[in-house]
């Protein structure tokens, strides 16, 4: 695998570049965009290290080269906006100037763990032949939202640790749908009884199960709609579905583990699958599920597009439009 | 006298979330569960209304709805707090009056720095 770094900044250069290089890796370095493209052009690197300040003009540059690479930004510290924005680039992962060389090779050898998952993501959804499932980047994605804006909102301070055991006590889930492509990605967070407790007591002030897993549905809610909106950055509108509790964590494709510095834990799940349309009858249409085909009366005026999530109200007013005998082409989202 | 600000969410913890932030800035806060409970707590005194969008037995809309058809409500600032960012909704929302439409994940102080907006001097 080959690293380029990519840094106006001598010193944090050869720190990083030796440090890959000491973890086995070939590494080539420049200083500015004109080093950056005879690296790009000679070598074709699988994953860029590069200055934040330099990521537009490489990214540019990118998006002509034959062959696409792994695009890390590095800063002195980060934003909730910069991320943001970083990802708008089409930056896949971040880490700081700071970062430990453990950390850093971490987040090099990420570009394997996305080609692990983008195989096997094709493998087991081999129907979807209109989306680039990848582009959605779920779960890098996913772990600086909660990173970031969970952890802002709830006044926790999550940071992505690569532990590999954890033990779930709580744990929810919510489906965002792609219905026109027939795609589910099924998103959970999962946390540690110990950041059950502290959420109970300093957040809700109840410890009770049922307020713990309104509170964790409620999470994961949250962070449905703060994917849905990366995704939109992607071209891609999901539909949110309804957050429900997630008796099968350990199920899901891919996991990604966080802890704040108090050691309290949680985990972000993401499985991505194929969904199968249904036909139903129109008075068979309830709150949770996505209309697949835009729906539309005899006289051709459309009564609902594609993708159009189905609260209580609009499936019984559509129930009543369509007429109870109208058979309507449904993506069942996960509360349905 | 203080400000009474409802917030309606089914969510106990958002409905904290936001309780928390606006008392500890001098606000009263009355909480309802859903549209339905909101309805039922609609007084005179209310200064302002945060309201989530999907709810059961009466969504965020539907609340707004009503105020929007209520001469004697239809004043009361409103701020929608939901994941929801569809430009359809988005759009109906503000046809009915609300004020403000503040996106979950939220930040404490971005809510506050909304309702102190729009909370009458």
């Amino acid at each position: 695998m080959k690293v380029a770094v990519i840094s106006t900044d001598a010193i944090l250069r050869k720190r990083m570049a030796g440090a890959i290089a000491d973890a086995g890796f070939k590494t080539l370095t420049a200083s500015d965009l004109a080093g950056f493209t005879a690296i790009l052009i000679s070598a074709a690197p699988d994953v860029i290290v590069v200055d934040w300040r330099l990521t537009e003009a490489v990214m540019q540059k990118l998006r002509s080269a034959p062959r696409q690479s792994y695009v890390i930004a590095t800063q002195a510290q980060w934003s909730a906006e910069d991320i943001t924005a970083a990802y708008a680039r089409g930056v896949h992962d971040f880490v700081k100037h700071s970062a430990t060389n453990a950390e850093l090779i971490g987040r090099v050898t990420g570009y394997r763990r996305m080609e692990a998952w983008a195989r096997a993501t094709t493998a087991s959804s081999n129907d979807l032949t209109s989306v680039d499932l990848s582009r959605i980047r779920a779960w890098r994605e996913l772990a600086a939202i909660v990173g970031t804006d969970l952890g802002e909102m709830f006044g926790l301070s999550f940071a992505p640790t690569s532990v590999d055991s954890y033990n779930v006590a709580f744990a929810s889930k919510i489906a965002l749908t792609l219905a026109t492509d027939r795609v589910e990605v099924q998103l959970a967070i999962g946390i540690d009884s110990a950041a059950a407790v502290h959420i109970g007591q300093t957040l809700i002030g109840d410890t009770s199960t049922e307020a713990l897993a309104d509170a964790l549905r409620e999470m994961a809610n949250t962070a449905g709609g703060a994917m849905k909106r990366a995704a939109l950055l992607e071209g891609l509108t999901f539909t949110l579905g309804l957050p429900e509790n997630d008796g099968q964590f350990s199920s899901h494709e891919t996991r990604h583990h966080m802890r704040t510095p108090d050691g309290l834990s949680i985990v972000v799940a993401t499985t991505v699958r194929s969904i199968a349309p249904k036909t139903i009858s129109a008075e068979a249409l309830r709150e949770g599920m996505v209309i697949a085909r835009d729906l539309k009366n005899t006289g051709g005026i459309l009564l609902a597009a594609a993708g159009t999530y189905l609260t209580s109200s609009t499936a019984e007013r559509l129930s009543r439009i369509a007429g109870p005998s109208r058979l309507v082409e449904i993506s069942v989202a996960a509360a349905a | 006298m203080s400000k009474k600000i409802l917030i309606a969410d089914d969510s106990m913890l958002i409905r904290r979330q936001v309780t928390a932030a606006l008392t500890a800035a001098g606000y009263v806060v009355v909480e309802a569960v859903d549209g339905e409970d909101a309805r039922q707590k609609l007084t005179p005194d209310l200064t302002l209304i945060v309201c989530d969008l999907n709810m059961p037995r009466m969504n965020g809309l539907e609340l707004l709805e009503k105020l929007h058809a209520d001469a004697s409500m239809s004043h009361v600032p409103f701020v929608m707090l939901t994941t929801e960012a569809r430009p359809g909704i988005y759009e109906k929302a503000k046809m009915l009056g609300a004020k403000a439409w503040l996106i979950k994940p939220f930040k404490p102080d971005l809510l506050l720095a909304a309702v102190d907006r729009l909370v009458p001097r």
